[in-house]
């Protein structure tokens, strides 16, 4: 941390002491945790006030933190299946929609991240401000402060389903027509909900059901090492497939002759 | 006078005047557009989904096939995200060659952009011959990785292997 990021630190504990949390910078950034209450007011805060004078809003995403701590990997020795390992079962997103896990009753799921830079004080900040409720999450909407915000409020609204309360224009904007759900949530299956196609018959696009399996999309590592060989069960594969070959082998020529 | 009134019309998301999939619905004055809303997420392929679940090596495939024209580039921002995180320094060697092929995909980058704006225009000739100069640079590309566009070379820490003599 540099003379600059920890005087911003300072200057915001300062300022909003009563309102917002902050972190140590990570990675030069420091992050500022805002109440959903002071949302707007502390954002116009640090645009205006000449301290902080965050002019420009350059990110804006959703969080969903179903499942956030929980790691599907277990460390264990080396072994002959390589990073398969562990990875079974109900990871991220791989169930598919029938069986979408039930929402956990968690408290703050959904959170809003943006990033700002301040151009005058070479200086950015992390804004991180988390939804109340669950079942609808609602956060105020910062396209009044920085414009730049609308359509990254768009894409959170579309793909985790955050409500921006004020924003001029809340439609989807990355998912397609009539789409249903909001497919970067959690609990959203990863081979998706339907699959498009070309009817020839019907003349047009059709929507079904996706037909893929939920799977594993690690590749479960087997080395062929013939030090490895010594098994029984593979050396008495290995004399069958060489007997399979050589009868196979005997037909061909009983037939050429 | 007669009442003269903008009419909406559609663009695409299939045009030949656009590269890549676009759909543009313009309210226009005349000949002036006055007025666009931009439908953009015909594209849109859920990369961050895809690396949920994967190992973070694994996602580096997904990321060539974002700006399909500077592959490594785009590799360049994931890995350097990821070594962020996980407060990685990769040894000089490695960002040398590292920001070196930067460089060299901007080449390829501006060639293709300088080609295919001028293909538009009716250009032929420029086209072919920024086309025949990238071929050096997709060469580089596969001198490296193995592969002329989608190269997955980059890794956390460093690249997939020492540059080729």
């Amino acid at each position: 941390m540099n003379g600059t990021e920890q005087s911003l630190v300072a200057a915001l504990g300062e300022r909003f002491s009563d309102r917002v949390t902050v972190s140590p910078p990570k990675q030069g950034i420091p992050t500022l945790e805002i109440d959903v209450g002071a949302w707007l007011e502390v954002c116009r805060a640090l645009r205006d006030e000449d301290v902080f004078a965050f002019d420009q809003l350059t990110d804006l995403c959703g969080v969903d933190y179903l499942g956030y701590g929980q790691s599907e990997w277990e460390t264990s020795e080396a072994t002959f299946e390589g990073f398969s390992r562990g990875a079974e079962g109900l990871g991220p997103g791989r169930f598919d929609w029938a069986s979408r896990p039930e929402a956990a009753d968690i408290e703050q799921r959904f959170a809003v991240v943006a990033h700002l830079i301040s151009f005058r004080h070479n200086r950015r900040l992390r804004i991180r401000c988390f939804a109340p409720d669950e079942g609808m999450p609602i956060v105020p909407s910062l396209v009044e402060i920085w414009r730049s915000a609308n359509w990254y409020e768009r894409e959170a609204f579309d793909l985790f389903g955050i409500v921006f309360e004020g924003h001029p224009d809340l439609r989807r904007i990355m998912t397609d027509y009539g789409f249903t759900g909001h497919p970067f949530r959690k609990d959203f299956p990863l081979i998706g909900n339907v699959a498009v196609r070309y009817d020839s018959q019907k003349k047009r696009v059709v929507y079904e059901p996706v037909e893929i399996e939920p799977r594993v999309l690690v590749p479960r590592v087997i080395r062929e090492d013939s030090r490895y060989k010594s098994n029984e069960v593979d050396q008495a594969a290995d004399t069958e497939a060489a007997r399979l070959a050589a009868e196979a082998a005997a037909s061909e020529g009983g037939q050429d002759g | 006078m007669a009442e003269i009134r903008n009419y909406t019309m559609n663009f695409g998301p299939q045009h030949p005047a656009a590269h890549g999939v676009l759909r543009l619905v313009l309210e226009m004055d005349g000949e002036t557009v006055v007025r666009a809303d931009p439908h953009v997420g015909l594209l849109h392929r859920a990369t961050e989904k895809l690396a949920e679940s994967k190992p973070f090596n694994q996602s580096v495939g997904y990321l060539d096939r974002l700006d399909y024209m500077s592959m490594m580039c785009n590799e360049h921002a994931y890995v350097r995200a990821i070594e962020n995180l996980l407060g990685i320094e990769p040894p000089p060697r490695a960002q040398y060659i590292r920001t070196m092929f930067d460089e060299i995909t901007r080449f390829s980058n501006h060639l293709l952009w300088v080609a295919s704006c001028g293909l538009d225009l009716g250009a032929m000739t420029v086209f072919l011959y920024a086309f025949r100069e990238r071929e050096m640079v997709m060469d580089m590309y596969e001198a490296v990785s193995g592969a002329g566009m989608h190269a997955g070379y980059y890794r956390h820490g460093g690249v997939y292997r020492d540059l080729t003599d």
